[in-house]
């Protein structure tokens, strides 16, 4: 017999049975967290803590020759807690990701990289062309490549074929808090692909990131939508419940949906009915 | 000569680039910086013997807040 399932110290502690792998390697969380946009920097920790994560993402910039006292986000993020992943956010084109994640490399010390080549300012969505080019010399160069990208089955499967760690399809555009605006497109790609699937940008709350792993997504990465909150170390625990919920039931495999009622109480033996 | 470090042209008589990130006082020992001359990345170990040319365009970059 199993045991009954709530949400205790051992579930809050991140599915220790149950670890997000990529690229051979488990973490005890599934909740990926950006490092951006918080209030300050103590919040920031909060919300890390908070949210349990593992990996926690950050951008690759100039140094600030001028100003030497500017502190970096290194100055507050302990390092054996948390696994970097440097992005290559603000990059239009394959070029200058691969440059820019060689500097992370060089940097950081890690192979890690989260491949964003953005096609359009507006709205911020992924340049596939650009992305693919990127992914493919990154992978020869021996990254772990993990590419932000659209909602879309076949650059999915692209990705996959180039041999990239996980791909990070968008619920909806970055910093949108619009949620999942194609769950159909979620769930044809989790089916079809056998890397992870983390998805990345556009989750407004915590039921935005229950559904996406209801959807089957092996992790949920997302920045604003705690850091922007009013709460942000609440969003962040909030999020992380979330998860591991969503997690939970994807796993037990939930009932499908009827378009009339099925009562759930028994149907015989009521009162003031015939028979015997 | 004429050099471009993060988008800024200057005049240096350094000769090596751990002499220029030096004289502009940067600390060549913290971790977490990397340095790119015309879009290649030299490794920590090669600064010293990195010669700069007239027109080297130089990047030094670190980890910043990131999503």
């Amino acid at each position: 017999m199993s045991e009954p399932i709530h949400i205790s110290e051992r579930d809050a502690a991140g599915l220790a049975d149950d670890p997000l792998r990529l690229a051979g390697r488990a973490y005890g969380s599934r909740l990926l967290l950006g490092t951006s946009r918080y209030p300050n920097p103590q919040t920031m920790i909060e919300s890390l803590e908070a949210g349990g994560a593992c990996i926690v993402t950050v951008s690759i910039r100039r140094l600030n020759i001028a100003d030497r006292g500017a502190g970096s986000v290194l100055d507050y993020i302990d390092r054996t807690r948390y696994e970097l992943l440097p992005n290559t956010a603000g990059c239009f084109t394959a070029k200058e990701a691969v440059l820019t994640a060689q500097l992370a490399r060089e940097a950081l010390g890690t192979d890690l990289v989260k491949v964003e080549v953005i096609g359009d300012e507006d709205t911020l969505l992924p340049d596939v062309e650009q992305l693919l080019k990127a992914c493919s010399e990154l992978v020869r160069m021996g990254f772990v490549v993990l590419p932000y990208c659209n909602d879309d089955l076949i650059t999915c499967l692209k990705l996959q074929d180039l041999g990239c760690a996980a791909v990070m399809p968008l619920a909806s555009p970055i910093g949108s808090g619009m949620g999942i605006r194609n769950p159909y497109n979620l769930e044809i790609i989790r089916e079809r692909i056998t890397i992870p699937m983390i998805i990345d940008a556009g989750i407004g709350t915590a039921s935005d990131a229950a559904r996406a792993m209801e959807l089957g997504a092996d992790g949920v990465l997302l920045n604003t939508a705690v850091a922007g909150a009013h709460h942000p170390a609440e969003m962040a625990r909030a999020m992380r419940l979330a998860i591991e919920g969503g997690r939970l039931a994807y796993r037990a495999g939930r009932i499908p949906t009827r378009l009339y009622a099925t009562a759930s109480s028994p149907t015989e033996g009521m009162i003031g009915t015939s028979g015997a | 000569m004429k050099l471009t470090l993060n988008g800024r042209l200057l005049e240096s008589e350094c000769e090596t680039l751990l002499a220029l990130l030096r004289e502009q006082g940067i600390d060549t020992e913290q971790r977490g910086i990397a340095v790119a001359i015309d879009d290649q990345v030299i490794t920590r170990g090669y600064w010293e013997g990195r010669a700069l040319a007239d027109g080297d365009v130089i990047e030094v970059i670190t980890a910043m807040q990131g999503g």
